[in-house]
């Protein structure tokens, strides 16, 4: 596969520390898919190669969970049920900070924060990929099943080619990261590989 | 194992709240059914051969059968989201070329046979919202859909239609990100293998889909409502 490399962004959904950090809320969750599968030295690799080949790097940040959140919504996704109960991602913590491996760089887009899943709907996302002529996207990050599958789903009705990496995301549990790589991403990837692959095809 | 049993717990919890939403007052409901369309349901159709394995399996069109019939009884609207060959992206994924390789580019008004005349209650009719103009997997891509739901109040939206995993799911992830209550009517849905189908029902959609409900306990909740 080869890549338009002017045209083509890494997207990071929800690289949080309360994801990533064994301090982190969600850890616990997320800690059994995202050991099996090496998430983070694998995110960390594609992203400095990405940044190595001059890509554009954009971050697509969940919504920082603060008093009020979500008060203007009749019926909430269960997601959002979720983050109102346990509060992760709060506004101005250590939980909803980028993790460090994965801090932004002068010149990366920063979208605003998605309030369910898809990191393009009610975001800028889409506008700040198009002002920088972005036509090939490739995920990376948290969850497999959730945000990961709703935004490429997204970026595909939007236009663009979405490239999966199945084993730089991560899911709650074996089987919700199974459902999304090996039954849906096959359907709905334009390229679907494995970092290590994605690697070499690059470098 | 722990986090399984997390991963449940949260289920559960949340699932008190996403309980409370079951309502469906019939002004402020539509049955939108996604790639119900002659392509996927008449028998002789390539299309239809593709899911039927499934379909037959969940007793699809029986429960469609009954599924549509109610709504029409309680004046629910509904409304055809199909799959045209407007759709056409620049980058084709496997979903739309599973898609395209089954439609046709005439309407989707059913012109049917005698003996096809069973299927014709499940297709739309001249009276029917057919919505024409959607750009892709999604029923709400580029389409008029969500204008004309928020136009006549509508809060409630009860999905079914032959692909879990592609233009159903696409559309109800979209459904809930725009403040709907979704509610995917299980046995009304079919996919082209039976893993696709179980995977979508019994582990993807409980994490966005805020209900989800067989046909006939759909039925008995919505006839409870004023």
């Amino acid at each position: 596969m080869e890549y338009p490399s002017k045209n083509t962004a890494l997207i990071l959904v929800d690289p949080y520390n309360d994801f990533m950090s064994p301090k982190g809320k969600a850890w616990p969750l997320a800690s059994k898919v995202t050991k099996q599968v090496n998430l983070i030295e694998h995110m960390q690799a594609v992203t400095k190669l990405c940044r190595d080949e001059d890509w554009v790097i954009a971050y697509a940040p969940h919504h920082r969970y603060k008093k009020g959140s979500f008060s203007d919504r009749k019926y909430l996704h269960p997601s959002q049920i979720l983050q109102k109960m346990t509060s992760s991602f709060k506004a101005n913590s250590f939980g909803s900070e980028f993790y460090p491996s994965f801090l932004p760089k002068e010149g990366d887009i920063i979208s605003s924060e998605h309030d369910c899943s898809s990191g393009f709907t009610g975001t800028n996302l889409h506008e700040q990929l198009t002002k920088k002529r972005i036509t090939h996207v490739v995920l990376a990050g948290f969850l497999s099943n959730t945000c990961i599958e709703s935004t490429a789903r997204s970026a595909i009705d939007l236009g663009y080619h979405v490239t999966l990496l199945d084993d730089a995301v991560s899911a709650w549990t074996p089987m919700d990261h199974k459902a999304a790589v090996e039954v849906n991403y096959p359907l709905l990837a334009h390229h679907l590989t494995n970092t290590q692959d994605f690697l070499i095809g690059l470098s | 194992m722990l986090n399984t049993l997390m991963s449940e717990s949260m289920k559960f919890l949340a699932n008190r709240t996403l309980k409370t939403y079951r309502r469906y007052p019939a002004n402020r409901t539509a049955l939108v059914l996604v790639d119900v369309q002659k392509e996927f349901i008449l028998p002789k159709q390539t299309g239809w051969q593709a899911v039927s394995q499934v379909a037959e399996t969940v007793n699809f069109k029986e429960n469609m059968r009954s599924l549509i019939a109610f709504a029409r009884a309680q004046r629910v609207d509904i409304i055809f989201v199909p799959y045209t060959d407007n759709i056409k992206p620049f980058f084709e994924t496997p979903a739309h070329q599973i898609m395209k390789k089954h439609i046709q580019v005439e309407g989707h008004i059913a012109k049917v046979t005698p003996s096809e005349l069973l299927d014709l209650s499940i297709l739309p009719t001249e009276k029917d919202t057919v919505i024409e103009d959607r750009a892709g997997l999604s029923a709400f891509s580029g389409s008029s859909l969500q204008q004309k739901l928020q136009d006549k109040g509508i809060e409630h939206l009860v999905f079914a239609g032959p692909f879990i995993n592609i233009g159903l799911d696409s559309s109800i992830r979209d459904a809930v990100e725009y403040g709907f209550h979704a509610t995917l009517i299980t046995d009304c849905a079919a996919a082209t293998s039976d893993t696709e189908y179980k995977m979508a029902k019994d582990v993807t959609f409980p994490r966005y889909c805020q209900t989800l409900l067989s046909n006939k306990s759909f039925q008995t909740q919505a006839a409870k409502q004023p």
